[in-house]
Formats: C-alpha cells, sequence, structure tokens
C-alpha cells in the first residue's frame, strides 16, 4: 500500500505538463493550431539536434554561460567583500552603506540606455549588467548575516581566548552563510534574467540574441528552444546552489537528514 | 585588606553605566577552591559582577587580584558558563569541546579530540562526539558547555545561571555533575543563580548581592552531599529568602 502510495505521488506533478506537450503535439501536427507559431515539440526537439550538430547551439550557449559565470564573479565577488567589509566594520558602514542603499533603488535594468551609450553593446556592457544584478542581493544578504550572528557566540568565542582571524573563521563566517546562500540564490535568478534582457537588447552573440535572431526570419522552433534552454539553465543553476548549499550546511537543522 | 596571597581579591570595584551605579565599591576574598553561589534580586548586577570576574568588562574603578596578579581583559584561567550553551552549532560535540583548548597552542589537533573525547566521557555523553549541537537536549547541551569549560581545567570557573532553562530533574543530574567535577578538579566556582536552594546545596558560602555590594555573606558549613530535604538546608533556604525580601 505504502510503496504504491509513493510511486503515485512521484508520478502525479508529471501528469499535466507530459498531457500539455502530448495535446500540443497533437494540436500542432493536426493544424488546429498555426504550426508556423506554434511549432510541435518534436519540430524544437529536431530543429535543436541540428543546431547541437552545427556547432552553433554550443557557441551560443558558451557564451552565455561565460558571461553568466564572469558577471556572478564580479559582482557577487564585489557584493561579497563589501558586505563583509561593511558588516564587520561600522566606520566602514556608516560611510559606505547609505550610498549602496540608494543606489539599490535604481532598477539595474533601466541603466540599459546609458550603458549602450557609455559602453557600447560589447562583452563589457554585458559583464556590467550582468555584475550589477548579482551585486546587489549578495551584499545585502552577506552583510545582513554577519551583522545578525549571535553576539553570544563571539562573546565565548573571546571568553576561549580566539583572536580575530579565528572569531572571523569560526564565528562570524559560518554563522552569515545560511544568509549568504539565500543572497546566492536571489543573484543567480536575477543573473539569468539580466542576461537574457542584455542579450536580447543588446548583443550579437549568446542565447537571447540566438532568439532575437530567429524573429527575423520568424524561426518561433528556435525562438521556443532558446526560452527552453534559459529555463533548463536557471533550474540548473539553482539545483547546484542547493547541492553546495546542502553540503556546506549540513550542520543545519533545516538540513538535518530525515530518517 | 591584604595585597597579596593566592586566591581572589576583588578590591573596591564599581560598575557604572552612564548614570545607573551597578556594583558599588564592592570587596571580596575568595580562597582558591571555593564554591561560591551568588543570590540577589533581578537587576542587581549578578551577571554584571561575574563580566567583571571574567574580563569581559572593565571595572569603572577598582581592580580584580587572582593569585598576585592584578586581572586585565580575557585570561585563559577563567572560563565562564551562561544560561545558553553557547555551542557553535556549525561544529561537531567533540570539535565545540575542543575549542576550550583553543589557548593552548602546543597541541596537535588529534591531541584535542582525543581529550575532548576524554571530557566528553566525564559530562556523561561518551558516544555522542560526532553530533551535532541541535540534536541535544538542553541539559545535554549544557553538559558540552561545561565540558569545554573545564576541559582545560581552570583556576576559576563562572556560572551565570546555567541551569535556569532546565526542568527540575535535569537540574539535579547537573548539580551532580558541577559537585563532582569541582570536587576533582578544585577550581574555584562562582554560581549565580536565583534558586536558593540550588544556591544553599552546592556552595561552601553564599553571598547576596544588594544595592551594588554583599549585603550578606554566608558561610555554609552543612556536610556534603547535601540533601535537598534535609531541615538545615530548607531553614537555610528560608532565613535567606526572608532576607532577600525584607528590602523593597
Ligand atoms: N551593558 C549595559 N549597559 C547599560 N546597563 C547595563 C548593562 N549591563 C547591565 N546593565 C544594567 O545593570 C543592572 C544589572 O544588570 P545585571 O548584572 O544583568 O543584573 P542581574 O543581577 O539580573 O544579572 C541592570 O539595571 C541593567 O539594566
Ligand atoms: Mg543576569
Amino acid at each position: 500500500m505504502k510503496l504504491k502510495n509513493n510511486r503515485l505521488d512521484g508520478i502525479l506533478p508529471w501528469v499535466l505538463p507530459v498531457a500539455l506537450i502530448i495535446f500540443w503535439q497533437l494540436a500542432s501536427t493536426n493544424e488546429w493550431i498555426t504550426s508556423r507559431l506554434f511549432p510541435a515539440p518534436t519540430v524544437i526537439v529536431q530543429t535543436g539536434y541540428e543546431l547541437l550538430v552545427s556547432g552553433i547551439l554550443l557557441h551560443h550557449l558558451g557564451i552565455s554561460t561565460y558571461r553568466a559565470i564572469v558577471g556572478l564573479m564580479i559582482g557577487g565577488g564585489l557584493g561579497f567583500i563589501l558586505g563583509l567589509l561593511n558588516g564587520l566594520s561600522p566606520l566602514a558602514s556608516k560611510l559606505l552603506d547609505s550610498t549602496i542603499q540608494m543606489i539599490r533603488n535604481v532598477p539595474h535594468l533601466a541603466l540599459i540606455p546609458l550603458i549602450i551609450i557609455w559602453l557600447g553593446i560589447g562583452e563589457t556592457a554585458k559583464l556590467f549588467l550582468v555584475s550589477l544584478g548579482v551585486f546587489f542581493p549578495i551584499y545585502v544578504n552577506t552583510y545582513h548575516g554577519i551583522r545578525t550572528v549571535d553576539r553570544g557566540l563571539i562573546e565565548m568565542g573571546k571568553v576561549y581566548g580566539l583572536n580575530s582571524w579565528e572569531l572571523f573563521k569560526k564565528i562570524i563566517l559560518p554563522g552569515a552563510l545560511p544568509s549568504i546562500f539565500v543572497g546566492l540564490r536571489y543573484a543567480l535568478g536575477l543573473m539569468w534574467l539580466t542576461l537574457i534582457v542584455a542579450e536580447t537588447i543588446a548583443s550579437d552573440s549568446g542565447i537571447g540574441y540566438m532568439a532575437m535572431n530567429a524573429r527575423e526570419f520568424m524561426q518561433t522552433d528556435v525562438i521556443i528552444l532558446s526560452i527552453t534552454i534559459y529555463a533548463l539553465l536557471g533550474k540548473l543553476a539553482d539545483v547546484l546552489a542547493k547541492i553546495i548549499e546542502e553540503i556546506t550546511l549540513k550542520w543545519h537543522p533545516s538540513y538535518a537528514k530525515k530518517k | 585588606m591584604e595585597q597579596g596571597g593566592s586566591g581572589l581579591h576583588v578590591q573596591n570595584i564599581s560598575k557604572r553605566f552612564g548614570t545607573v551605579q551597578v556594583l558599588e565599591e564592592l570587596e571580596l576574598s575568595v580562597n582558591q577552591g571555593e564554591f561560591i553561589s551568588i543570590v540577589g534580586r533581578s537587576g542587581c548586577g549578578k551577571s554584571t559582577f561575574l563580566r567583571l570576574l571574567a574580563g569581559l568588562d572593565e571595572p569603572t574603578s577598582g581592580e580584580i587580584v587572582l593569585n598576585n596578579k592584578k586581572m586585565q581583559g580575557i585570561n585563559p584561567e577563567i572560563r565562564v558558563m551562561f544560561q545558553e550553551s553557547r555551542l557553535l552549532p556549525w561544529l561537531t560535540v567533540v570539535e565545540n569541546v575542543a575549542i576550550g583548548l583553543n589557548s593552548n597552542r602546543s597541541l596537535t589537533p588529534a591531541d584535542r579530540t582525543k581529550q575532548a573525547a576524554e571530557m566528553l566521557d566525564k559530562v556523561g555523553l561518551k558516544g555522542r562526539e560526532n553530533e551535532w549541537p541541535h540534536v541535544l537536549s538542553g541539559g545535554q547541551k549544557q553538559r558540552v558547555s561545561l565540558a569545554r569549560a573545564l576541559i582545560s581545567r581552570p583556576q576559576l570557573l563562572l556560572l551565570d545561571e546555567p541551569l535556569g532553562a532546565l526542568d527540575a530533574f535535569t537540574r539535579l543530574e547537573m548539580h551532580q555533575l558541577i559537585y563532582n567535577l569541582w570536587e576533582e578538579q578544585q577550581f574555584t566556582a562562582f554560581l549565580v543563580t536565583h534558586d536558593v536552594s540550588e544556591a544553599i546545596s552546592l556552595a561552601d558560602r553564599l553571598l547576596l548581592l544588594e544595592n551594588g555590594n554583599v549585603a550578606l555573606d554566608q558561610e555554609i558549613t552543612l556536610k556534603r552531599p547535601r540533601k535537598r530535604d534535609d531541615r538545615l538546608v530548607s531553614e537555610l533556604e528560608k532565613q535567606v529568602i526572608d532576607r532577600v525580601m525584607k528590602v523593597h
């Protein structure tokens, strides 16, 4: 009984998506809907295969991934460092935090026209936008994480003679980590979002460009393929972050192994 | 008062926070190995006093002398236990205990782990070395905290209501444990508690803190081990409670 229920639980969530895809396939091949506007799933898979074999897909995928990772490194790295600095030093926080909070209120995508004028549509512009997008969630959550580490634990560390570096390494950083991960996962979402917009509007390569370029030739199959790839990349990044989180925070009650 | 001699000498300590005078010219001498209980109304400055002894805070005036040496700042000979166990959630139980050996830089990591495991055995937690703190009960966490405090064999152990959050049975067990370890290691102990019978059953001397000073300094010569229902214990308990309630 129990086993059967478990199997059913595993299958149930997939029923609706699979049914939708089958319906879509039928609707498109039987021309209930215009297949030019809604190409059948099999056609999209076929297109994906052709683009893969020709190397075009990997080319664009590689460039997009590169932008995502480099942007995340730069923006996330800066956010992390500034978050640490302001979290640890009241002086730095007084000096910098209010300014950063002010800039945070500007939606970074609103800067696109300005950035195209300043930096053109080259790599720098895209990296800049992605960096800007991921900077704030990581900064805010690192800062918050450090500031909210249990003072009692820090005091305990002092009683036991931990020096500043040990206090940071053994108490402050691990204490801030759950919050930093919240920032990271939020940043990953913003990373792809920013990249989609930047590549769609101002680019000559990448998945976003591939979609935009396909629009010119009414290749709806390529457009849908691009959207699907973005969704998969987003999911992949989230899963990776979750795995790292589970390994790093294995001490945390919410990650405790349920037996 | 004599300046020297082994033991702990609190000389004319005052502590003020802004305009609030918490401790006022407090004088106290304690022999090495004595067990002192401190009681007093909430807010009378018990925690403040312990924080001064621990070196976590500085007196406004006066000084504290431990074995002929004026105390300044954190001292590896002094350990503190708080009401919360203050274990690091991201370290295992045995790693938490090993923190107590932090000041001893000559030990290898393997030595630390070994000693920490032995200490855990002493507080009755053998076999729990590699668990995370969050799976332990409140009493077990305080055992780990006690093991961490005593693993380096400090001269002075400060206990700030360490059993305040535990149930009655667990407290009795902890009394026994603290008493046994005190007998074995012979550290000087300061136990702040709001439970007068706890204060009496453990201490050589009971101090009542009031208006920034020691209002009562009662030696307790009852034979050990002391029973809660001992007539002498309950008589003394009544006396102390009456004395606390007299003022105000
Ligand atoms: N860091 C501080 N700043 C200002 N006032 C404090 C501080 N610490 C304690 N006090 C005050 O000192 C008094 C004694 O506090 P405390 O020592 O914690 O009392 P208790 O005997 O309950 O442990 C209280 O009135 C408290 O408000
Ligand atoms: Mg207190």
